[in-house]
């Protein structure tokens, strides 16, 4: 069993391995239970490159494009925002992976579009600088 | 300096004053001259040692026997010796939270000890406090030892476990201690299930350049803000950057 916490526009701002108090809430936030574990959850939307996530990636300007993983289990499509853009990808067999380029030095800041079904944190952001 | 001063006395021979003296002084200050030395009997006065508490469902309290470090305690000027573990009796916590203190109980006739609890550290002939607990009106927590024998950090009086984060985030967690912890920890982990490098929290990225420290307490709970880098708002380490992946906070009191 973990605990959820719903900002109060209803996305999820966070989840946790140990059951939270509602003392912990700040005005608007909820707090709802759901009956699995802390790592099926975390795995219900996952953003990596090169093997990592959960961590910011650096890699040098025109070194190649680079390819993220984007999983989302039991999922047909999963919509990304991509420095605020929006875009939906199809998945096969809840994975899908979208290149990014590298020509250009900036920073991609990736996550859920859907912040009410899939919360912005954890590995779902995936923040990725190029230098 | 010798030691002892008292030697053996022969059969038939008269025992002297000097004899009893140095045998006095040999029991009393270690064979020392008085001004050298403190009387044995005030030197352990306040020895205690291998009294390491912990906890026993449901809301109660060991003090675990080891042959090899048995507990020990001088209570009143008596020398007092578990030769078993000692547990506290059923249904000694009620009522509103509070700290409560755990005591060692000396009774005539008895060269070992019982344990009791109260909300203040009474200090007499026949109790000696040798430790501290949180009763928060339903739980124990916090228990600490004064004369513990565990090496190392005690176990943390609060665990939040894993949980997700993401920078230019708050983050209140309900400590419970019922007081600004003394000490803590936040590790910040790239995988949910804390797998691999954890990384200590001390500081997160500011947007534009920068960094902050994160964290705060009161008596009732933490509070974690994330700083605003989306790169590093969540730790700014040169072992880990992370605007987001999952906290662990452990506290101390």
């Amino acid at each position: 069993m973990i605990t959820i916490i719903r900002n109060p526009d209803g996305s999820i701002k966070t989840w946790s391995e140990f059951s939270d108090n509602a003392a912990a809430l700040l005005p608007g936030e909820s707090l709802e239970t759901v009956n699995t574990t802390f790592n099926e959850y975390s795995r219900r939307f996952t953003l990596s490159c090169a093997g990592h996530s959960g961590e910011t990636l650096r890699f040098p300007c025109a070194s190649g494009d680079l390819t993220v993983e984007v999983r989302c289990p039991g999922e047909s499509t999963a919509s990304l925002e991509i420095n605020g853009v929006v875009e939906t990808l199809p998945l096969i067999d809840g994975q899908a992976a979208l290149l990014l380029s590298t020509e250009v030095p900036g920073t991609f800041v990736l996550k859920p579009a859907d912040t009410a079904r899939y919360c912005p944190a954890g590995q779902a952001i995936l923040v990725i600088e190029v230098v | 300096m010798t030691y002892p001063l008292s030697s053996d006395v022969s059969a038939g021979q008269p025992t002297a004053a000097a004899h009893y003296n140095n045998l006095r002084r040999d029991a009393l200050y270690f064979g020392q001259a008085p001004a050298d030395s403190k009387p044995a009997g005030e030197f352990f006065a306040r020895y205690a040692a291998n009294l390491t508490v912990s906890y026993l469902a449901t809301n109660r309290l060991r003090l675990a026997y080891s042959a090899y470090n048995p507990p020990a305690i001088v209570i009143g000027g008596c020398l007092l010796q578990a030769a078993a573990s000692v547990d506290l009796a059923a249904g000694c916590f009620s009522g509103a939270a509070a700290t409560y203190y755990i005591h060692a109980i000396r009774a005539a006739g008895s060269t070992s000890f019982t344990l009791s609890v109260n909300t203040t550290p009474t200090d007499n002939d026949t109790s000696r406090p040798i430790g501290s607990c949180y009763w928060d009106g339903a739980n124990l927590s916090s228990i600490q030892s004064w004369y513990g024998s565990s090496p190392g950090l005690p176990a943390p009086g609060y665990d939040s476990g894993w949980f997700a984060c993401a920078y230019n985030t708050t983050y209140t967690r309900v400590h419970g201690l019922g007081a600004v912890p003394k000490n803590h920890m936040l590790l910040h982990s790239a995988s949910s299930d804390g797998s691999g490098e954890n990384v200590l929290v001390l500081v997160g990225a500011t947007t534009g350049g920068g960094c902050k420290s994160l964290v705060g307490f009161d008596a009732s709970n933490a509070y974690i803000t994330t700083d605003t880098a989306s790169s590093g708002g969540c730790v700014y380490s040169r072992r880990r950057e992370s605007g987001a992946g999952y906290y662990r906070l452990l506290c101390w009191i």
